[in-house]
């Protein structure tokens, strides 16, 4: 869904619904983890004195000792590959939660990059403009700068080696409205709209695109990779040219296919006449 | 001419879909020609019906909990009710679009004979049927067992199981491509589906010139069993 250039995301988007993105971790057995559940899973075994059970009270008892390391679990501790990043007005929960509605959330695996600061201006519009999640209204006609800013990974991620961006992309698609057939899973007029290869590995990246003369409503969004695993999207080289490529059975080291995305953009000038 | 038997006993899985399928055609006798398909219910709660297709005629088996509905029914061999070829009156809830007389031909097999059987509990009866229409025109189906299904263990080469088996298409997902001479890694475990009237078996990359079916034998189920 997220990866797929104009797939069943990007026709949502297209209709300007703001469906955000996030990155689950589903951990549940850590990879050597020393702990766990205490009925190894069994719903209706009680895990106390009091005959209580996961049936009955909802929820299992706290972890217990495993008798050694768990080296046959699968399950990374959260933040650990997968990560959600929100952009959040001050550290607490309120703030966190406002800005995952908001959608003014990127995510990654691997921490692929560092930080991730983009934002849309109109000339001689408002300096601040909108960030991800966000809507920029516009005059018909202005002409709209994206500023993106990356901060390159500078430490080791959880599999001890330090990632390297190779390149950015920025997919656009415009707003059409709502689809006659809800069950629609493509959308024509999303594509990788430009590329730009890195060619660094310390510090930060910054790019900027340049929408001139905005007529009719669109939406951006972005993505990164370390370079690895790529091919044609599924919805052709002309839509995406070097996209992710499908894992191979038996042959898929997560660590060697990082990706990063982010939630879009609106720019919005009024409805033409 | 054939004929199609569907069955729904609201199975949970298809897994437990299967074995209901594998269970009715021991009980018809066992044929080891007869397709056997399952069919995933989208209507009320999701669960799965399935298909037998079979080359010699059958009476309506009596399956237990569950509604089933034979397509090429032979006015000779009683069970159920008979849905009349112009259709119009039917059992219980039933829709009124049904199949008028003959369904179609099976893809890569006879046509279907005339004539419309149903029985059991109503409700099921209704996607039992819209099951067996779908097979009958190779729409819809995940294939359990198909001609030629034995020789799929192992690896084996592409080209031998479009030549020898009932498999019509090995298509690789995601808009990939067969590496050329591609070889097939079965892990004994190959569930093509009907689509468009073809048999196709759905594959992903496994290494230089293999692939293997996108279906696992073992799936893990979505956080039931890792918990």
């Amino acid at each position: 869904m997220t990866s797929t250039v104009g797939g069943l995301w990007d026709s949502l988007l297209a209709e300007g619904r703001p469906w955000w993105i996030t990155s689950n971790s589903d951990s549940h057995k850590v990879y050597a983890d020393w702990s766990k559940n205490p009925v190894d899973n069994v719903t209706s075994a009680p895990w106390d004195a009091a005959g209580h059970t996961f049936d009955n009270f909802g929820r299992y008892g706290d972890p217990v000792y495993a008798g050694g390391i768990q080296t046959g679990n699968a399950d990374f501790w959260p933040g650990y590959y997968s990560r959600t990043h929100v952009g959040a007005t001050s550290r607490d929960y309120r703030a966190v939660m406002a800005g995952i509605r908001a959608g003014r959330i990127w995510v990654a695996h691997g921490d692929l990059v560092r930080g991730l600061e983009v934002r849309v201006r109109a000339t001689g519009g408002d300096r601040n403009g909108a960030t991800l999640g966000g809507q920029l209204k516009v005059h018909r006609g202005a002409t709209v700068e994206v500023s993106i800013k990356v901060t390159l990974a500078g430490t080791p991620n959880f599999a001890q080696f330090v990632p390297t961006l190779a390149r950015v992309d920025m997919i656009t698609g415009a707003v059409t409205g709502a689809a006659p057939d809800r069950d629609t899973f493509t959308t024509p007029r999303t594509k990788v709209a430009r590329s730009w290869e890195v060619n660094k590995s310390t510090g930060s990246v910054l790019r900027t695109h340049t929408f001139p003369n905005v007529k009719d409503p669109l939406y951006l969004r972005l993505r990164g990779t370390d370079g690895n695993q790529l091919a044609p999207g599924i919805l052709g080289a002309a839509v995406d040219p070097s996209g992710p490529a499908i894992d191979v059975v038996g042959d898929a080291d997560p660590w060697a296919d990082l990706w990063f995305y982010s939630n879009p953009i609106w720019v919005l000038p009024p409805a033409g006449r | 001419m054939l004929t199609v038997l569907g069955v729904d006993a609201g199975s949970r899985t298809a897994a437990e879909a299967e074995h209901l399928l594998l269970a009715v055609v021991a009980d018809l006798g066992g044929d080891p020609g007869a397709v056997l398909c399952t069919h995933a219910v989208r209507q009320g709660t999701p669960h799965y019906a399935g298909t037998i297709t079979l080359a010699a005629p059958v009476a309506l088996p009596d399956v237990p909990d569950a509604g089933v509905a034979l397509l090429g029914a032979d006015p000779d061999l009683a069970g159920g009710e008979a849905l009349p070829a112009s259709t119009g009156s039917v059992p219980g809830d039933l829709p009124g679009d049904l199949p008028g007389d003959v369904p179609g031909d099976v893809p890569g097999d006879a046509p279907v004979a005339a004539g419309v059987r149903t029985g059991g509990d109503p409700t099921l009866v209704r996607n039992a049927l819209a099951a067996a229409t779908d097979r009958a025109a190779g729409a819809d189906g995940r294939a359990v067992r198909f001609p030629g299904m034995e020789l799929l263990t192992g690896t084996v080469p592409v080209a031998d199981v479009l030549r020898r088996t009932a498999v019509d298409e090995v298509r690789v997902l995601a808009g990939g491509t067969l590496p050329p001479d591609a070889r097939l890694t079965t892990r004994d475990f190959c569930r093509p589906v009907y689509q468009n009237g073809k048999l196709v078996l759905l594959v992903l990359p496994a290494g230089p010139g293999l692939v293997a079916p996108f279906e696992v034998p073992n799936p893990t189920p979505c956080c039931a069993a890792h918990g």
